[in-house]
């Protein structure tokens, strides 16, 4: 009979095993080229001010910016620089002196055409959050930070991540352990 | 890596022990902790140990060096943030990436609750999922 068929296949749906993951992130999709996912870099001439430095980090709210000299690129200076170098530290008037000389000299840098992955394994390896991207000249033209790294998981995710309740549902399951 | 990876449980990421202030703790004995142990936040709790807020290195950088503020004029409670969103260890990386993305966090207390009560016992950083990913890219190099 009709009916008894549909039955039977529902049944036999509801018994399959669920099925495997179908949204995989293979190491080649992480080989996407810099480019596609890097921001604008905001630098800041050497000779400029330690506090200049940060005032442009703060307003651009980003925790690194690059330092350069005619527009070639000399160093990085980020927010582990001001925690570990220069708070609590007499290092004096702060709007005086010189962001390089608190600057990380000659960063690690990346290419527009250097693929996410090799950028991931460089951040995991060195403790770095942020990578410069810079031209053929060493002139800067981008930034790739941890949280591109975070966005591109996401972005390759989003029904997994994007269409979570912000938190997790939980006072409902606390008020049933109360009870 | 799959979306079997970003459902499990916050735990399964190799997560290094937090540090710990109490509310009323001057904020050059904090900056000295965070120095000292290389930390990018602390957790701020109170006298019973429950989370009572979290600073993290980019406080410092605007609510100390931004304002110009000396940090021997301020205790943590004054430039924590109080009460900041926090997960379990139970719940799913999934959440901690939303939750990093959607509130621009990069450290998420982790905490038990006790009814009403939160006590921290960990924390996630972004830097710990990127040595996920950054593991996942090693074992598929050496396969």
């Amino acid at each position: 009979m009709l009916y008894e068929q549909i039955v039977d296949e529902e049944l036999a749906i509801m018994d399959e095993e669920p099925d495997e993951p179908s949204k995989t992130l293979s190491a080649h999709e992480i080989q996407v080229p810099l480019r596609s996912l890097m921001r604008l870099p905001v630098t800041i001439e050497m000779g400029a001010s330690i506090q200049e430095a940060i005032n442009l980090m703060i307003e651009n709210r980003i925790g690194a910016i690059l330092v350069v000299s005619d527009g070639v690129l000399k160093g990085i200076f980020g927010e582990r620089d001001v925690l570990l170098k220069i708070l609590n530290k007499p290092v004096g008037d702060v709007a005086q002196i010189p962001v390089e000389h608190f600057m990380k000299i000659d960063p690690h840098t990346a290419q527009v055409e250097d693929s996410l992955d090799t950028a991931i394994l460089h951040m995991a390896k060195g403790g770095f959050r942020h990578i410069p991207v810079v031209n053929e000249l060493n002139q800067p033209v981008g930034m790739v930070s941890t949280r591109h790294v975070v966005s591109y998981i996401i972005d390759h995710f989003p029904q997994e991540v994007l269409t979570l309740p912000p938190k997790p549902v939980r006072e409902a399951m606390q008020a049933r352990e109360g009870a | 890596m799959d979306a079997r990876t970003l459902s499990s449980p916050i735990s399964t990421l190799n997560l290094n022990q937090p540090c710990y202030v109490e509310v009323g703790t001057s904020v050059p004995e904090v900056i000295n902790l965070m120095q000292e142990g290389q930390f990018g936040c602390v957790l701020v709790v109170d006298s019973q140990q429950q989370l009572a807020g979290i600073l993290t290195e980019r406080d410092c950088l605007v609510k100390i060096m931004g304002k110009q503020v000396n940090p021997e004029d301020v205790i943590v409670d004054e430039i924590m943030t109080p009460s900041p969103e926090s997960l379990r260890a139970s719940d799913t990386i999934a959440f901690a990436l939303n939750l990093m993305q959607l509130g621009h966090y990069r450290h998420i207390p982790l905490v038990i609750y006790d009814q009403k009560d939160v006590y921290p016992v960990g924390v996630v950083s972004i830097k710990d999922i990127l040595n996920h990913v950054a593991e996942f890219l090693e074992t598929v190099k050496e396969e």
